[in-house]
Protein backbone atom coordinates (compact mmCIF):
# COMPACT_ATOMS: atom_id res chain seq x y z
CA UNK A 1 0.00 0.00 0.00
CA UNK A 2 1.48 3.53 -0.85
CA UNK A 3 2.00 6.14 1.48
CA UNK A 4 -1.11 8.42 -0.14
CA UNK A 5 -3.49 5.33 0.01
CA UNK A 6 -2.51 4.54 3.97
CA UNK A 7 -3.02 8.32 4.52
CA UNK A 8 -6.78 8.74 2.85
CA UNK A 9 -7.44 4.90 4.52
CA UNK A 10 -6.58 6.85 7.87
CA UNK A 11 -8.56 9.78 7.70
CA UNK A 12 -11.62 7.76 6.53
CA UNK A 13 -11.10 5.74 9.42
CA UNK A 14 -11.13 8.58 11.27
CA UNK A 15 -14.25 10.10 10.39
CA UNK A 16 -16.21 6.98 10.71
CA UNK A 17 -16.07 7.05 14.38
CA UNK A 18 -14.04 6.75 16.98
CA UNK A 19 -14.58 2.63 17.40
CA UNK A 20 -11.51 0.71 17.11
CA UNK A 21 -11.51 -2.52 15.24
CA UNK A 22 -9.44 -4.72 17.03
CA UNK A 23 -8.25 -7.31 13.50
CA UNK A 24 -7.54 -3.93 11.80
CA UNK A 25 -6.33 -2.21 14.09
CA UNK A 26 -3.09 -5.18 13.75
CA UNK A 27 -3.55 -5.07 10.53
CA UNK A 28 -2.84 -1.07 9.99
CA UNK A 29 0.12 -1.70 12.60
CA UNK A 30 1.57 -4.54 10.85
CA UNK A 31 1.56 -1.92 7.50
CA UNK A 32 3.28 1.06 9.27
CA UNK A 33 5.47 -1.40 10.18
CA UNK A 34 6.18 -2.53 6.85
CA UNK A 35 6.41 0.97 5.48
CA UNK A 36 8.89 2.05 8.27
CA UNK A 37 11.08 -0.73 7.68
CA UNK A 38 11.06 -0.37 3.93
CA UNK A 39 12.08 3.23 4.50
CA UNK A 40 14.39 2.26 7.03
CA UNK A 41 15.90 0.26 3.66
CA UNK A 42 16.16 3.04 1.52
CA UNK A 43 18.22 6.05 1.86
CA UNK A 44 15.07 8.07 1.46
CA UNK A 45 16.53 10.95 -0.62
CA UNK A 46 15.88 11.40 -4.25
CA UNK A 47 18.42 10.22 -6.49
CA UNK A 48 19.10 10.73 -9.64
CA UNK A 49 18.19 8.39 -12.69
CA UNK A 50 20.53 7.08 -15.16
CA UNK A 51 20.12 9.57 -17.79
CA UNK A 52 20.65 12.34 -15.23
CA UNK A 53 23.80 10.47 -14.45
CA UNK A 54 24.92 10.18 -17.92
CA UNK A 55 24.74 14.02 -18.35
CA UNK A 56 26.76 14.06 -14.65
CA UNK A 57 29.21 11.55 -16.32
CA UNK A 58 29.20 13.87 -19.52
CA UNK A 59 30.09 16.72 -17.27
CA UNK A 60 32.86 15.25 -15.42
CA UNK A 61 34.54 12.92 -18.13
CA UNK A 62 33.18 14.67 -21.72
CA UNK A 63 36.87 16.60 -21.71
CA UNK A 64 38.65 13.57 -21.65
CA UNK A 65 36.31 11.44 -23.95
CA UNK A 66 35.69 13.48 -26.76
CA UNK A 67 38.89 15.38 -26.63
CA UNK A 68 41.01 12.58 -26.80
CA UNK A 69 38.34 11.08 -30.13
CA UNK A 70 39.01 14.69 -31.71
CA UNK A 71 42.92 14.80 -30.78
CA UNK A 72 42.81 11.08 -32.99
CA UNK A 73 40.25 12.16 -35.76
CA UNK A 74 42.62 15.27 -36.33
CA UNK A 75 45.54 12.82 -36.63
CA UNK A 76 43.57 9.98 -38.70
CA UNK A 77 42.28 13.06 -41.29
CA UNK A 78 45.72 14.66 -42.29
CA UNK A 79 46.74 10.99 -42.56
CA UNK A 80 43.73 9.74 -45.02
CA UNK A 81 44.75 13.45 -46.94
CA UNK A 82 48.39 12.46 -47.20
CA UNK A 83 47.63 8.84 -48.14
CA UNK A 84 47.54 7.39 -51.85
CA UNK A 85 45.14 4.71 -52.04
CA UNK A 86 43.39 5.51 -48.52
CA UNK A 87 40.32 3.12 -48.56
CA UNK A 88 42.32 0.68 -47.76
CA UNK A 89 44.19 2.19 -44.81
CA UNK A 90 40.66 3.00 -42.79
CA UNK A 91 41.29 -0.69 -40.75
CA UNK A 92 44.57 0.82 -39.45
CA UNK A 93 42.93 3.74 -38.49
CA UNK A 94 39.87 2.93 -36.18
CA UNK A 95 41.82 1.03 -33.65
CA UNK A 96 43.14 4.13 -32.21
CA UNK A 97 39.63 5.42 -31.68
CA UNK A 98 39.19 1.83 -29.49
CA UNK A 99 42.56 3.38 -27.81
CA UNK A 100 41.60 7.07 -27.17
CA UNK A 101 38.73 5.30 -25.20
CA UNK A 102 40.97 3.58 -22.75
CA UNK A 103 42.15 6.49 -20.16
CA UNK A 104 38.52 7.64 -20.06
CA UNK A 105 37.46 3.42 -19.25
CA UNK A 106 40.49 3.06 -16.95
CA UNK A 107 40.92 6.63 -15.45
CA UNK A 108 39.60 5.33 -12.02
CA UNK A 109 42.28 2.58 -11.54
CA UNK A 110 45.44 4.66 -12.95
CA UNK A 111 44.23 7.08 -9.95
CA UNK A 112 43.24 4.53 -7.48
CA UNK A 113 39.63 5.86 -7.11
CA UNK A 114 38.37 2.00 -8.58
CA UNK A 115 37.55 1.23 -4.57
CA UNK A 116 35.97 4.01 -3.59
CA UNK A 117 33.60 4.43 -6.62
CA UNK A 118 32.87 0.98 -6.82
CA UNK A 119 30.85 2.02 -3.04
CA UNK A 120 28.44 4.48 -4.85
CA UNK A 121 25.12 3.77 -6.15
CA UNK A 122 26.39 3.83 -9.63
CA UNK A 123 29.53 1.78 -8.80
CA UNK A 124 31.94 0.47 -11.71
CA UNK A 125 28.98 -0.69 -13.28
CA UNK A 126 26.75 2.40 -14.39
CA UNK A 127 29.94 4.33 -14.45
CA UNK A 128 31.57 2.25 -17.67
CA UNK A 129 28.31 1.81 -19.38
CA UNK A 130 27.71 5.90 -18.93
CA UNK A 131 31.44 6.22 -20.76
CA UNK A 132 30.56 3.28 -22.90
CA UNK A 133 27.80 5.60 -24.56
CA UNK A 134 29.70 8.94 -24.54
CA UNK A 135 32.78 7.01 -26.39
CA UNK A 136 30.61 5.43 -28.75
CA UNK A 137 28.56 8.52 -29.88
CA UNK A 138 32.17 10.22 -30.17
CA UNK A 139 33.48 7.31 -31.59
CA UNK A 140 29.97 7.05 -34.21
CA UNK A 141 30.77 10.92 -35.10
CA UNK A 142 34.54 10.15 -35.45
CA UNK A 143 34.27 6.92 -37.63
CA UNK A 144 31.83 9.16 -40.05
CA UNK A 145 33.78 12.02 -40.35
CA UNK A 146 37.13 9.51 -41.07
CA UNK A 147 34.86 7.87 -43.78
CA UNK A 148 33.41 11.37 -45.04
CA UNK A 149 36.94 12.09 -45.96
CA UNK A 150 38.35 9.15 -47.65
CA UNK A 151 34.93 9.73 -50.04
CA UNK A 152 36.22 13.45 -50.58
CA UNK A 153 40.04 12.53 -51.13
CA UNK A 154 38.94 9.61 -53.46
CA UNK A 155 36.58 11.81 -55.05
CA UNK A 156 33.80 8.83 -55.74
CA UNK A 157 31.30 6.71 -53.49
CA UNK A 158 32.08 3.55 -54.84
CA UNK A 159 32.55 0.78 -52.06
CA UNK A 160 31.14 2.85 -48.94
CA UNK A 161 29.48 -0.19 -47.68
CA UNK A 162 33.04 -2.15 -47.85
CA UNK A 163 35.03 0.86 -46.14
CA UNK A 164 32.05 0.67 -43.05
CA UNK A 165 33.18 -2.73 -42.92
CA UNK A 166 37.20 -2.22 -42.89
CA UNK A 167 36.11 0.25 -40.30
CA UNK A 168 33.99 -1.24 -38.04
CA UNK A 169 35.73 -5.19 -37.99
CA UNK A 170 39.22 -3.67 -36.71
CA UNK A 171 37.29 -1.22 -34.02
CA UNK A 172 35.02 -4.33 -32.70
CA UNK A 173 37.99 -6.37 -32.38
CA UNK A 174 39.81 -4.25 -30.22
CA UNK A 175 37.01 -2.79 -28.11
CA UNK A 176 35.52 -6.75 -27.88
CA UNK A 177 39.23 -7.69 -26.52
CA UNK A 178 39.08 -4.27 -23.69
CA UNK A 179 36.21 -5.05 -22.14
CA UNK A 180 36.86 -8.56 -22.17
CA UNK A 181 40.31 -7.95 -19.90
CA UNK A 182 38.44 -5.14 -18.10
CA UNK A 183 35.55 -8.07 -17.46
CA UNK A 184 38.21 -10.72 -16.31
CA UNK A 185 39.75 -7.88 -13.99
CA UNK A 186 43.18 -8.34 -15.50
CA UNK A 187 44.33 -5.07 -14.58
CA UNK A 188 48.15 -5.95 -15.74
CA UNK A 189 47.25 -6.89 -19.30
CA UNK A 190 45.49 -3.64 -20.12
CA UNK A 191 49.08 -2.22 -21.50
CA UNK A 192 49.89 -5.66 -23.07
CA UNK A 193 45.99 -4.80 -24.61
CA UNK A 194 47.42 -1.19 -25.62
CA UNK A 195 50.55 -2.52 -27.43
CA UNK A 196 48.30 -4.84 -29.45
CA UNK A 197 45.72 -2.45 -30.77
CA UNK A 198 48.69 -0.12 -31.93
CA UNK A 199 50.20 -3.18 -33.35
CA UNK A 200 47.05 -4.47 -34.84
CA UNK A 201 46.99 -0.54 -36.73
CA UNK A 202 50.80 -1.76 -38.23
CA UNK A 203 49.24 -4.56 -39.51
CA UNK A 204 46.22 -3.51 -40.75
CA UNK A 205 48.41 -1.13 -42.69
CA UNK A 206 51.00 -3.99 -43.89
CA UNK A 207 47.76 -5.65 -45.18
CA UNK A 208 46.42 -2.93 -47.16
CA UNK A 209 50.12 -2.94 -48.76
CA UNK A 210 50.78 -7.25 -48.88
CA UNK A 211 47.39 -8.51 -49.21
CA UNK A 212 45.68 -5.95 -51.72
CA UNK A 213 43.14 -8.87 -52.17
CA UNK A 214 41.28 -8.61 -49.28
CA UNK A 215 40.48 -5.35 -49.97
CA UNK A 216 38.68 -6.54 -53.16
CA UNK A 217 34.90 -6.58 -53.86
CA UNK A 218 35.84 -10.12 -54.26
CA UNK A 219 36.34 -10.14 -50.27
CA UNK A 220 33.30 -8.65 -48.99
CA UNK A 221 32.00 -11.95 -47.98
CA UNK A 222 34.75 -12.36 -45.61
CA UNK A 223 34.34 -8.91 -44.14
CA UNK A 224 31.02 -9.33 -43.78
CA UNK A 225 31.66 -12.56 -41.46
CA UNK A 226 33.87 -10.64 -39.34
CA UNK A 227 32.09 -8.51 -38.90
CA UNK A 228 28.84 -10.74 -37.57
CA UNK A 229 31.26 -12.93 -35.46
CA UNK A 230 33.04 -9.36 -33.66
CA UNK A 231 30.05 -7.90 -33.19
CA UNK A 232 28.77 -11.28 -31.63
CA UNK A 233 31.56 -10.48 -28.89
CA UNK A 234 30.84 -7.01 -28.57
CA UNK A 235 27.41 -7.62 -27.73
CA UNK A 236 28.28 -10.25 -25.87
CA UNK A 237 30.58 -8.44 -23.31
CA UNK A 238 28.09 -5.08 -23.44
CA UNK A 239 25.08 -7.87 -22.54
CA UNK A 240 27.03 -8.93 -19.44
CA UNK A 241 27.74 -5.12 -18.34
CA UNK A 242 24.16 -4.35 -18.99
CA UNK A 243 22.82 -7.91 -16.77
CA UNK A 244 25.54 -6.34 -14.47
CA UNK A 245 24.13 -3.11 -14.05
CA UNK A 246 20.14 -4.36 -13.92
CA UNK A 247 21.01 -6.68 -10.97
CA UNK A 248 23.03 -3.57 -9.33
CA UNK A 249 26.42 -5.86 -9.13
CA UNK A 250 29.86 -4.65 -9.78
CA UNK A 251 31.94 -4.96 -12.84
CA UNK A 252 35.39 -4.67 -14.07
CA UNK A 253 38.62 -4.02 -11.97
CA UNK A 254 38.39 -2.46 -8.54
CA UNK A 255 40.96 -0.88 -6.12
CA UNK B 1 18.72 -2.13 10.92
CA UNK B 2 20.68 -4.71 12.22
CA UNK B 3 23.99 -6.12 9.67
CA UNK B 4 24.75 -9.57 10.53
CA UNK B 5 28.30 -10.69 9.54
CA UNK B 6 28.07 -14.58 9.29
CA UNK B 7 31.10 -16.90 9.35
CA UNK B 8 32.62 -14.66 7.09
CA UNK B 9 35.94 -16.41 5.42
CA UNK B 10 38.70 -15.22 3.17
CA UNK B 11 41.48 -16.89 1.42
CA UNK B 12 44.02 -16.12 -0.23
CA UNK B 13 46.11 -19.33 -1.25
CA UNK B 14 46.97 -20.56 1.47
CA UNK B 15 46.58 -17.86 3.78
CA UNK B 16 42.83 -16.88 5.69
CA UNK B 17 43.16 -13.10 5.74
CA UNK B 18 39.44 -13.39 7.15
CA UNK B 19 38.55 -16.31 9.18
CA UNK B 20 34.95 -17.22 9.61
CA UNK B 21 33.98 -13.56 11.67
CA UNK B 22 30.62 -13.44 12.48
CA UNK B 23 28.66 -10.66 14.76
CA UNK B 24 26.11 -8.62 14.38
CA UNK B 25 26.39 -4.66 14.26
CA UNK B 26 23.10 -2.41 15.54
CA UNK B 27 23.17 1.26 15.12
CA UNK B 28 26.35 2.52 17.16
CA UNK B 29 30.35 3.08 16.48
CA UNK B 30 32.24 0.09 16.57
CA UNK B 31 35.94 0.41 16.62
CA UNK B 32 38.07 -2.27 14.54
CA UNK B 33 41.42 -3.15 16.20
CA UNK B 34 44.27 -5.25 15.06
CA UNK B 35 47.63 -5.06 14.06
CA UNK B 36 48.65 -5.07 10.73
CA UNK B 37 47.71 -7.74 8.55
CA UNK B 38 45.04 -9.39 10.86
CA UNK B 39 42.35 -8.77 8.23
CA UNK B 40 40.73 -5.55 9.07
CA UNK B 41 40.51 -4.04 5.73
CA UNK B 42 39.35 -6.95 4.09
CA UNK B 43 36.69 -7.80 6.33
CA UNK B 44 35.83 -4.55 5.64
CA UNK B 45 35.67 -4.50 2.07
CA UNK B 46 33.82 -7.65 2.61
CA UNK B 47 30.88 -6.02 4.19
CA UNK B 48 31.09 -3.00 1.82
CA UNK B 49 30.18 -6.18 -0.94
CA UNK B 50 33.35 -4.92 -3.34
CA UNK B 51 35.54 -8.10 -2.30
CA UNK B 52 34.22 -11.50 -2.57
CA UNK B 53 34.06 -14.11 0.20
CA UNK B 54 35.94 -17.34 0.11
CA UNK B 55 32.51 -18.33 2.27
CA UNK B 56 30.04 -16.87 4.43
CA UNK B 57 27.72 -14.46 3.77
CA UNK B 58 26.61 -10.76 5.06
CA UNK B 59 22.92 -10.01 5.74
CA UNK B 60 21.23 -6.18 6.24
CA UNK B 61 18.29 -6.74 8.39
CA UNK B 62 18.25 -10.57 7.22
CA UNK B 63 18.82 -9.75 3.42
CA UNK B 64 21.80 -10.76 1.92
CA UNK B 65 23.82 -7.72 0.90
CA UNK B 66 24.93 -8.52 -2.81
CA UNK B 67 21.41 -9.21 -3.29
CA UNK B 68 20.24 -5.59 -2.26
CA UNK B 69 22.56 -4.08 -5.38
CA UNK B 70 22.73 -0.41 -5.66
CA UNK B 71 20.17 -0.03 -3.27
CA UNK B 72 22.65 -1.35 -0.15
CA UNK B 73 25.47 0.75 -1.63
CA UNK B 74 23.05 3.35 -1.25
CA UNK B 75 23.33 3.16 2.70
CA UNK B 76 26.88 2.89 2.84
CA UNK B 77 29.77 5.40 3.05
CA UNK B 78 32.95 4.28 2.80
CA UNK B 79 36.56 5.54 2.97
CA UNK B 80 39.14 3.21 1.98
CA UNK B 81 42.68 2.45 3.96
CA UNK B 82 45.21 3.87 0.65
CA UNK B 83 42.69 5.77 -1.70
CA UNK B 84 43.54 7.89 -4.89
CA UNK B 85 41.92 10.94 -5.81
CA UNK B 86 42.02 13.06 -9.51
CA UNK B 87 44.79 15.53 -8.89
CA UNK B 88 43.03 17.59 -11.07
CA UNK B 89 39.47 18.35 -9.62
CA UNK B 90 39.31 20.68 -6.52
CA UNK B 91 37.99 19.80 -3.35
CA UNK B 92 34.47 20.94 -4.39
CA UNK B 93 34.61 19.16 -7.88
CA UNK B 94 35.74 15.80 -6.40
CA UNK B 95 33.03 15.94 -3.83
CA UNK B 96 30.33 16.67 -6.85
CA UNK B 97 31.94 14.16 -8.69
CA UNK B 98 31.37 12.14 -6.04
CA UNK B 99 28.05 13.15 -5.46
CA UNK B 100 27.31 12.25 -8.64
CA UNK B 101 27.97 8.41 -8.68
CA UNK B 102 26.09 8.40 -5.41
CA UNK B 103 23.09 9.68 -7.48
CA UNK B 104 22.65 12.76 -5.64
CA UNK B 105 20.81 15.37 -7.60
CA UNK B 106 23.13 18.54 -8.73
CA UNK B 107 21.57 20.92 -6.41
CA UNK B 108 21.38 18.96 -3.23
CA UNK B 109 25.05 18.35 -3.90
CA UNK B 110 26.15 21.73 -4.20
CA UNK B 111 24.45 22.43 -0.84
CA UNK B 112 25.90 19.61 1.23
CA UNK B 113 29.50 19.46 -0.44
CA UNK B 114 29.52 23.45 0.78
CA UNK B 115 28.19 21.70 4.22
CA UNK B 116 30.61 19.29 4.31
CA UNK B 117 33.91 21.15 3.28
CA UNK B 118 32.68 23.57 6.65
CA UNK B 119 32.26 20.36 8.52
CA UNK B 120 35.72 19.23 7.73
CA UNK B 121 37.14 22.78 7.87
CA UNK B 122 38.45 22.82 4.39
CA UNK B 123 35.76 25.61 3.05
CA UNK B 124 38.49 27.64 2.52
CA UNK B 125 40.49 25.10 0.24
CA UNK B 126 37.44 24.33 -1.65
CA UNK B 127 38.35 25.65 -5.47
CA UNK B 128 42.23 24.47 -4.83
CA UNK B 129 43.37 21.45 -6.46
CA UNK B 130 44.14 18.01 -4.73
CA UNK B 131 47.51 18.19 -5.98
CA UNK B 132 48.36 20.80 -3.86
CA UNK B 133 46.68 19.12 -0.36
CA UNK B 134 48.63 17.29 2.54
CA UNK B 135 48.47 14.10 3.32
CA UNK B 136 45.63 15.13 6.45
CA UNK B 137 43.44 17.57 3.90
CA UNK B 138 43.16 14.57 1.25
CA UNK B 139 42.12 12.51 4.39
CA UNK B 140 39.34 15.22 5.30
CA UNK B 141 38.34 15.11 2.00
CA UNK B 142 38.25 11.29 1.86
CA UNK B 143 35.78 11.34 4.96
CA UNK B 144 33.65 13.91 3.48
CA UNK B 145 33.14 12.19 0.21
CA UNK B 146 32.10 9.32 2.70
CA UNK B 147 29.46 11.50 4.31
CA UNK B 148 28.29 12.89 1.29
CA UNK B 149 24.76 10.46 0.83
CA UNK B 150 24.36 10.36 4.49
CA UNK B 151 25.09 7.21 4.75
CA UNK B 152 23.34 4.83 7.31
CA UNK B 153 26.06 2.42 7.43
CA UNK B 154 29.73 4.51 7.50
CA UNK B 155 32.69 2.40 7.02
CA UNK B 156 35.82 3.85 7.87
CA UNK B 157 39.15 2.27 7.62
CA UNK B 158 41.81 4.76 8.86
CA UNK B 159 40.33 7.85 8.99
CA UNK B 160 42.26 9.21 11.11
CA UNK B 161 45.25 8.55 9.37
CA UNK B 162 47.38 11.70 8.97
CA UNK B 163 45.46 13.81 10.72
CA UNK B 164 46.72 16.31 13.39
CA UNK B 165 45.54 16.45 17.18
CA UNK B 166 43.06 18.61 16.35
CA UNK B 167 41.44 17.35 13.75
CA UNK B 168 41.32 14.14 15.13
CA UNK B 169 39.60 15.79 17.89
CA UNK B 170 37.34 17.29 15.09
CA UNK B 171 37.00 13.66 13.57
CA UNK B 172 35.81 12.21 16.58
CA UNK B 173 33.08 15.11 17.26
CA UNK B 174 31.91 14.77 13.95
CA UNK B 175 31.89 10.60 14.06
CA UNK B 176 29.77 11.18 17.74
CA UNK B 177 27.27 13.65 16.44
CA UNK B 178 26.91 11.60 13.08
CA UNK B 179 26.07 8.39 14.74
CA UNK B 180 22.81 7.96 16.14
CA UNK B 181 20.23 6.02 14.53
CA UNK B 182 23.56 4.83 12.16
CA UNK B 183 25.99 1.71 11.99
CA UNK B 184 29.78 3.44 11.84
CA UNK B 185 32.75 0.36 11.38
CA UNK B 186 36.02 2.65 11.61
CA UNK B 187 39.34 1.00 12.07
CA UNK B 188 42.39 2.16 13.57
CA UNK B 189 45.48 1.58 15.35
CA UNK B 190 44.98 4.43 17.84
CA UNK B 191 43.22 3.23 20.23
CA UNK B 192 42.51 6.63 22.21
CA UNK B 193 40.12 7.09 18.99
CA UNK B 194 37.99 4.30 20.00
CA UNK B 195 38.34 4.75 23.28
CA UNK B 196 36.45 8.19 22.64
CA UNK B 197 33.76 7.32 20.53
CA UNK B 198 33.91 3.75 20.04
CA UNK B 199 30.30 1.94 21.55
CA UNK B 200 31.75 -1.49 20.82
CA UNK B 201 35.22 -2.47 20.09
CA UNK B 202 36.23 -5.37 17.82
CA UNK B 203 39.35 -6.73 18.44
CA UNK B 204 41.23 -8.93 15.33
CA UNK B 205 43.71 -11.11 14.99
CA UNK B 206 45.33 -13.27 12.52
CA UNK B 207 42.33 -13.28 10.70
CA UNK B 208 40.20 -13.91 13.68
CA UNK B 209 37.50 -11.53 15.83
CA UNK B 210 39.05 -12.37 19.16
CA UNK B 211 37.09 -10.05 21.18
CA UNK B 212 33.93 -7.70 20.77
CA UNK B 213 32.70 -5.24 23.79
CA UNK B 214 32.24 -2.47 25.23
CA UNK B 215 35.24 -0.30 26.26
CA UNK B 216 34.74 -0.64 29.87
CA UNK B 217 33.69 -4.57 30.01
CA UNK B 218 36.78 -4.97 28.04
CA UNK B 219 39.07 -2.63 29.84
CA UNK B 220 37.71 -4.72 33.14
CA UNK B 221 38.93 -7.61 31.34
CA UNK B 222 42.41 -6.41 31.57
CA UNK B 223 41.81 -5.31 35.52
CA UNK B 224 44.45 -7.17 37.78
CA UNK B 225 46.52 -7.58 34.51
CA UNK B 226 48.50 -4.26 34.18
CA UNK B 227 51.33 -3.81 36.29
CA UNK B 228 53.93 -1.11 37.20
CA UNK B 229 57.88 -1.80 37.85
CA UNK B 230 60.54 0.79 38.39
CA UNK B 231 64.01 -0.83 37.21
CA UNK B 232 67.11 0.12 36.15
CA UNK B 233 68.25 1.02 32.53
CA UNK B 234 70.29 -2.22 32.16
CA UNK B 235 66.69 -4.49 33.81
CA UNK B 236 64.33 -3.01 31.77
CA UNK B 237 66.21 -4.10 28.69
CA UNK B 238 65.72 -7.70 30.47
CA UNK B 239 62.23 -7.12 31.43
CA UNK B 240 61.48 -5.85 27.51
CA UNK B 241 62.87 -9.31 26.21
CA UNK B 242 61.12 -11.51 28.98
CA UNK B 243 57.55 -9.59 29.12
CA UNK B 244 55.05 -7.97 27.59
CA UNK B 245 56.46 -4.18 28.33
CA UNK B 246 53.09 -2.14 27.01
CA UNK B 247 54.86 1.45 27.73
CA UNK B 248 58.32 2.85 29.70
CA UNK B 249 59.24 5.96 30.52
CA UNK B 250 62.14 7.38 32.78
CA UNK B 251 61.93 8.40 36.21
CA UNK B 252 65.10 10.36 37.41
CA UNK B 253 68.18 6.98 37.60
CA UNK B 254 65.23 4.26 37.28
CA UNK B 255 62.30 3.26 34.18
CA UNK B 256 59.50 2.40 35.40
CA UNK B 257 57.57 -0.41 32.96
CA UNK B 258 54.60 -0.79 32.76
CA UNK B 259 53.74 -4.93 32.42
CA UNK B 260 51.31 -6.86 31.01
CA UNK B 261 51.03 -10.09 32.81
CA UNK B 262 48.41 -13.21 34.27
CA UNK B 263 50.45 -12.98 37.62
CA UNK B 264 52.48 -10.09 39.59
CA UNK B 265 55.87 -10.09 37.71
CA UNK B 266 57.98 -8.92 40.56
CA UNK B 267 57.46 -8.58 44.32
CA UNK B 268 58.10 -4.94 43.55
CA UNK B 269 55.72 -4.31 41.05
CA UNK B 270 52.31 -3.11 41.46
CA UNK B 271 49.15 -2.74 40.31
CA UNK B 272 47.57 -0.48 37.96
CA UNK B 273 44.55 0.76 36.65
CA UNK B 274 43.64 -0.88 33.10
CA UNK B 275 43.13 0.90 29.69
CA UNK B 276 41.98 -0.57 26.80
CA UNK B 277 45.17 -0.11 25.12
CA UNK B 278 46.46 -2.56 27.83
CA UNK B 279 44.13 -5.06 26.50
CA UNK B 280 44.91 -4.40 23.12
CA UNK B 281 48.22 -5.30 23.42
CA UNK B 282 47.81 -7.95 26.35
CA UNK B 283 45.89 -9.98 23.12
CA UNK B 284 48.21 -9.17 20.48
CA UNK B 285 51.32 -11.14 22.83
CA UNK B 286 49.34 -13.60 24.30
Amino acid sequence: MKNRELKTYLQSSLQQGAEIRHEKKEEITAQCKKIMREQEKSSGEERTSFWQFLSDVFRFEGLLIFGLQAGVLFLVCIQIGMIQGAAYYVPAFTPLFALAVMPALLRSQFYKMGEMEAVTRASGTEMTLAKLILAGAANLVCMTVVLCMVLYVRQSSDGIGRMILYGLVPYLVCMSALLRLIRLCKKEKIFVCAAAMMGSCVAWGVSAKALPQIYEASATGLWILLFVIFSGFFCREIGYILERNREGKLYGIIG
Amino acid sequence: MELSVDRLTKQYGRKLAVDCVSTVLKPGVYGLLGENGAGKTTLMRMICAILESTSGEVFLDGREVTSLGADYRDLLGYLPQDFGYYPNYTAQEFLLYMAALKGIPRSMARKRTKELLEVVGLNDAAAKKLKTFSGGMKQRVGIAQALLNQPKILILDEPTAGLDPKERVRFRNLISDYAAGRIVILSTHIVSDIEAIADEVLLMKKGKLVLQGTVSGLTKQAEGKVWELAVSPAEAKIWQEKAAVANLRHEGEQVVLRILSDSKPAEEAVSCEAALEDLYLYSMHG
